[in-house]
């Protein structure tokens, strides 16, 4: 065991017991945290630390050390450093005097010859703690000379999330933290907590290797979501001062409300426009309530909206005489967004398409969504939806829940190309979808009073589909020459085959495909006017919009003149956290949430399930922290190579120079420079580089540092523009566990 | 006339902060180490020595919810609950299962960063407390006030003074 040898240190500064604590605060300033010795003649009478200043900080000059200062009990050399920490705790010591035995049988006697303070227990104790990375919160950005990675998900996600911080949070059950980090460039994580293309999973690190299923990223952001929904939590967002600058935001949909949100938080006043009785754009029209819980919806556009965006709703932005006209928004802002979508749903231009009972999916999901019945629906009749994409299912399943007693879908793809993804369809079939594929629509028929009764389809030859994206190539559509129609009886049918942009006017620039022009930046090369969002990309997922309002806001803050570089100057906090190995996830599989059960699939009922919490640490536990890397201390860093030697991934390459060593890892990332000594007298001079894509933080280098100067850590910059606070007006009963 | 003096006329909320006792903000560190509930006892130990603190923060959701003083830390290792290991470990030893959660002190002295320094001082010497937490309007930890800040802020007026 450790004796008191192994830490004493010697006899330091000393004092007397008449000095005043004015008179030693410069040495006790600088010997802290180690106590001065209270001295008289040969006689150590106590010790006197930093601390004894605060009750007497007025009155240090008329302060004796003799009033403060504390015992100094002896203990022996040999003793244990637990022996010597007890001593300090029962005589209430800031530190203890080490004594010696010395001199002969009859003249010995023991002699301090050192001594022990708090500090140097706490140094024992810390002595094998490898993680050495500081637990800090900074004020400012600060630039540490640590490696801030960006990690192959938030690579990949259009908003840029910081994904493996909030997947760190939930794994140590940090939600509220998890939750306000999603916020930081997402305001709608319920919407793409359950929504959301996952671009981010297509590339988790987790799913590189063969058999290997990417962390479920999605579910887990559901997770915190819900949880601040429960607990009732807000974010408040700090508006910077006002610019003195109006901005126009159309359309508020999830660019609108993304760019009008990040542009109101910088202090500019904006005017959102919105041709709908509410907010919300397609996230409120368009998708059925069997998607999401609208509560949380309205809670996350609540959140926006109370920034101080002045909200102006069945305005339309037209060539209607009563519609607003661009020009007027042009001369009245400082600058204008379009941000319109694609909100109106194509009617194929075949026979019978003009009949009462045929309709788009666009119309029909937003009569659905302000609480109504189409017009003309066939409760107890049979719906035919053309089309098999996601709005397509959307329309079979709130048919289906509408009280359609056969509802067919019906496209022109294999269904293992539907572009319906995830378990939408599953979900649909499960509750009585039928579905007929590789047929094209060919005519709608109606019976002698003039109603629907039939819709016909010609029969396609084999498809080709693009290689890269996925797409069906046009020339390959080619009907079956001679073969009969497929005809499926129908009271109504729902054209669920695209959607249009609608043009305001002749102002606004578009392309040949019929969409507004403008580049990734929302440019028009019109004076003041921005477009982003569907209306330039084409149909599109949330997240994308989402991006559109981030990378138009900034194009229009850039545009009025506000300094980008400077815009840092609201980095108002630098994290650095100790990050935990996740090294035992291996042996936990990808979890998809559950469903709610088909028979109870029949209302408007959230069909998606939320995880308990225990489900969501599993898996989030299975996330590499791809943004929690190597930190060397070239300090202590020896370039013995034993990383670069135990790595299982070969990720790490240790170059010392003058020695032919291999460099094979492929990694650029340059992480230690280091020397050591002359190189030609036996010293080193050499540094370390990182092939990030191999690394799966294992850890194992860590580990295995013989001289501890690996540390992982993880930096964060958080700006000023936010603040999670508790509303408990807001909380409510949401069950976080999954039934059944 | 009475001889009133001029301070009595004054609110002394909107006098300029006096330069033996500045606002806590201007004389605070301007980081504040943390630890978290989960954080085991050696690393807290880590923590304490590396930054030479006597206290340290436990932070949840970036909100302070109590400290940990070495005092306890150092409790543990006299109970036996923490193991001081030698270095010859290859390793990392296994040395304790003590977590902050389990030596939490509550609650942690928690001022404005424009607090004058005085008064966070006397609250410092009221609670016997060696940390106080700055915090921004909002309640975000901005800073912390040890006896080390003071001992600096007190050798600079010293040095000021004299010149």
């Amino acid at each position: 065991m450790p004796e008191l040898a192994t830490i004493a240190s010697p006899l330091g500064a000393e004092c007397d017991p008449d000095d005043t604590l004015g008179d030693i605060l410069s040495v006790l300033r600088l010997q802290d945290p180690v106590p001065l010795l209270v001295v008289r003649g040969d006689e150590v009478l106590g010790t006197v630390g930093l601390e004894s200043i605060v009750s007497s900080f007025d009155m240090l000059d008329e302060t004796s050390v003799r009033d403060v200062m504390r015992p100094a009990p002896r203990i022996d050399l040999g003793e244990r450093i637990e022996a010597g920490a007890e001593a300090m705790r029962e005589s209430s010591a800031e530190a203890a005097i080490v004594t010696a035995v010395e001199g002969g049988i009859f003249s010995k006697r023991s002699e301090p010859v050192g001594m022990i303070s708090a500090a140097h227990v706490l140094g024992a104790i810390a002595k094998n703690v490898v993680d050495k990375a500081p637990m800090k919160i900074m004020s400012g950005h600060r630039d540490l000379g640590f490696n801030v990675p960006i990690t192959p998900c938030q690579r990949n996600c259009p908003i840029r999330q910081d994904i493996a911080t909030y997947i760190d949070y939930v794994s140590q059950g940090r939600y509220v933290d998890s939750w306000s980090v999603i916020h930081e460039t997402n305001p709608f994580p319920s919407m793409l907590g359950r929504l959301c293309n996952h671009p981010c999973e297509t590339d988790c690190k987790r799913g590189w290797d063969p058999g290997e299923d990417p962390v479920t990223i999605k579910s887990i952001k559901r997770f915190s979501t819900d949880f601040a929904f429960q607990q009732g939590l807000w974010i408040d967002y700090k508006i910077a001062a006002a610019k003195g600058k109006r901005v126009a935001v159309i359309g508020a949909g999830p660019a609108g409300l993304t760019c009008a949100l990040d542009l109101r938080v910088q202090g500019y006043d904006v005017v959102l426009y919105e041709r709908e009785a509410k907010v919300g754009g397609l996230l409120s029209t368009s998708i059925p309530p069997f998607r999401f819980d609208h509560r949380q919806l309205q809670w996350e556009l609540d959140m926006i909206l109370s920034t101080g965006i002045d909200v102006r709703l069945n305005s339309n932005i037209g060539p209607g005489p009563d519609d607003i006209k661009t020009k007027d928004l042009l001369d009245e802002y400082d600058a204008v967004f379009f941000s319109i979508g694609m909100m109106k749903g194509r009617i194929l231009p075949i026979p019978g398409s003009d009949l009462p009972q045929v309709t788009d999916a666009m119309t029909f999901l937003r009569t659905v969504s302000y609480d109504k019945i189409p017009d003309n629906f066939p409760i107890g009749g049979s719906v035919v939806v053309v089309g098999g994409g996601a709005v397509a299912t959307d329309a079979c399943q709130s048919s289906i829940k509408l009280g359609a007693k056969d509802v067919w879908m019906v496209a022109i793809e294999p269904e293992d190309r539907l572009p319906a993804f995830g378990n939408e369809l599953h979900e649909a079939k499960e509750i009585g979808l039928h579905i007929q594929c590789g047929v094209i629509v060919k005519q709608v028929e109606a019976d002698e009073h003039g109603n629907v009764k039939a819709v016909s389809f010609a029969p396609l030859k084999d498809l080709d589909f693009d290689p890269l994206s996925g797409k069906l190539i046009f020339s390959s559509v080619k009907e079956v020459e001679g073969a009969p129609f497929w005809t499926v009886a129908a009271d109504y049918c729902i054209f669920a085959s695209g959607q249009i942009m609608e043009r305001p006017d002749e102002l606004v620039p578009v392309t040949q495909r019929g969409l507004l022009s403008a580049d990734r930046g929302g440019h028009t090369g019109v004076p003041k006017l921005f477009c982003g969002g569907d209306c330039v990309q084409g149909p599109s997922f949330i997240v994308d919009a989402a991006g559109w309002g981030h990378r138009v806001a900034r194009s229009i803050r850039e545009f009025l003149g506000e300094d980008m570089q400077a815009a840092g100057d609201r980095i108002y906090q630098t994290v650095v956290e100790r990050t935990d190995d996740h090294r035992q996830s291996e042996v936990f599989a990808r979890v998809e949430p559950g469903i709610l059960a088909a028979a109870k699939r029949y209302d408007m009922s959230e069909v998606e399930q939320s995880w308990s919490d225990q489900t969501a640490i599993v898996q989030a536990i299975r996330c590499f922290q791809c943004d929690s890397v190597h930190h060397y201390d070239q300090t202590v860093c020896v370039l013995c190579g034993a990383c670069d030697d135990v790595c299982p991934e070969k990720a790490i390459d240790v170059v010392v120079f003058g020695e032919d060593r291999e460099r094979s890892s492929g990694g650029e990332t340059r992480v230690c420079v280091t020397s050591g000594g002359d190189p030609e007298a036996g010293g080193y001079e050499g540094e370390i580089f990182i092939n990030y894509d191999r690394c799966t933080n294992c850890r194992i280098c860590e580990d295995h540092c013989p001289v501890n100067c690996i540390t992982f850590e993880r930096v964060r910059f958080v700006d000023d523009t936010m603040r999670v606070v508790e509303r408990p007006d807001l909380k409510v009963d949401l069950p976080l566990v999954a039934a059944g | 006339m009475t001889s009133t003096p001029v301070s009595a006329s004054l609110d002394p909320d909107r006098l300029a902060p006096e330069a033996d006792d500045p606002e806590v903000g201007t004389v605070m560190r301007d980081e504040v180490v943390f630890c978290l509930p989960s954080t085991p006892a050696d690393a807290i130990a880590k923590l304490l020595n590396d930054n030479i603190l006597s206290e340290l923060v436990v932070l949840v959701d970036r909100r302070p919810v109590g400290y940990v003083a070495k005092e306890d830390v150092i409790n543990h290792l006299v109970e036996g609950d923490i193991v001081v290991a030698g270095s010859d470990f290859a390793v990392r030893p296994p040395s304790t299962a003590v977590q902050a959660r389990d030596m939490l002190r509550q609650s942690p002295l928690l001022v404005d960063e424009h607090q004058r320094l005085s008064e966070v001082v006397a609250l410092m010497a009221q609670h016997e407390r060696r940390l106080a937490v700055i915090t921004h309007e909002d309640e975000t930890v901005v800073g912390m006030i040890t006896p080390r800040e003071l001992a600096d802020f007190r050798l600079a007026r010293r040095q000021v003074v004299h010149a």
